[in-house]
């Protein structure tokens, strides 16, 4: 069993941490799946068949993408006001 | 008409099964599809969260005890998890918690186990949010064993389709 444990030491991917170089668009990208999944379970909870999910999560989706980078730009343009009436 | 109740151990049944893993409670309630939806989405969020993070510093009370209670939400993954970590590897979780064994330890052993940021902020925020997920998969799983299958707002959807038709 210890043995078991050792190889899950050196082969799990989860257990150790990796140098992954995380660029700002990586950072950024990491968004949509999250954002995708959320979609998924939100819209599922939602819905009475499996068959109605395709077109709810799409709208979901497209809706917390489109106004979460609406709130994002609104924020950065009230940021550059502030940073050039000051 | 009344709807007829549904055991307390059936309820439990459902519930644990969701909390063991992702969609097993929609899974008791026979809704097969959605059991495996809520399983990939919610999954494919955990696994991430750990290969981005790495399992020592996130499945891990002593360095924060915020995110461990939500990853607790899928009890199923993250009680095994938190077992082999405090088994295996150089570094046990409750020391990446002390302030004198962080001064001292070293960094190539350190970095093995604990990824830096941002790759660690994106992995807490997977982490918390399949965990929350789960919470309202097993909330969903509740609802639809006692309707019979119905969603949650069953009664408003019906009534928004009745307005919409």
């Amino acid at each position: 069993m210890i043995q078991l444990f050792l190889l899950a030491d050196i082969w799990l991917p989860i257990f150790h941490a990796w140098p992954w170089s995380f660029s700002p668009w990586a950072r950024l990208l990491s968004f949509f799946p999250l954002v995708f999944c959320i979609a998924v379970v939100y819209r599922a909870t939602r819905v009475r068949r499996a068959e109605e999910l395709p077109t709810g999560v799409f709208l979901t989706f497209m809706n917390m993408v489109l106004f979460m980078g609406g709130i994002t730009v609104g924020l950065y343009l009230l940021y550059m006001l502030l940073l050039n009436t000051a | 008409m009344a709807e007829p109740r549904t055991s307390i151990d059936k309820l439990l049944q459902t519930a644990v099964a969701g909390w063991l893993v992702p969609g097993g409670g929609h899974f008791v309630a026979g809704q097969k599809k959605l059991a495996w939806i809520f399983f990939a989405a919610i999954t494919f969020l955990f696994v991430s969260g750990l290969v981005l993070g790495g399992m020592k510093n996130l499945i891990n009370p002593a360095t924060n005890r915020w995110l461990f209670m939500a990853e607790m939400g899928i009890g199923g993954y993250t009680v095994p998890l938190l077992l082999i970590n405090n088994a295996v590897g150089e570094i046990r979780p409750a020391d990446l918690a002390r302030q004198d064994y962080l001064q001292n330890v070293d960094p190539q052993v350190y970095l093995k186990y604990v990824a830096p940021y941002p790759a660690a902020d994106v992995a807490y925020i997977y982490l918390l949010t399949a965990g929350l997920l789960n919470v309202l998969a097993i909330l969903d799983a509740l609802t639809r064993i006692q309707t019979g299958g119905l969603p949650t707002y069953y009664r408003e959807i019906a009534r928004s389709e009745g307005r919409g038709s």
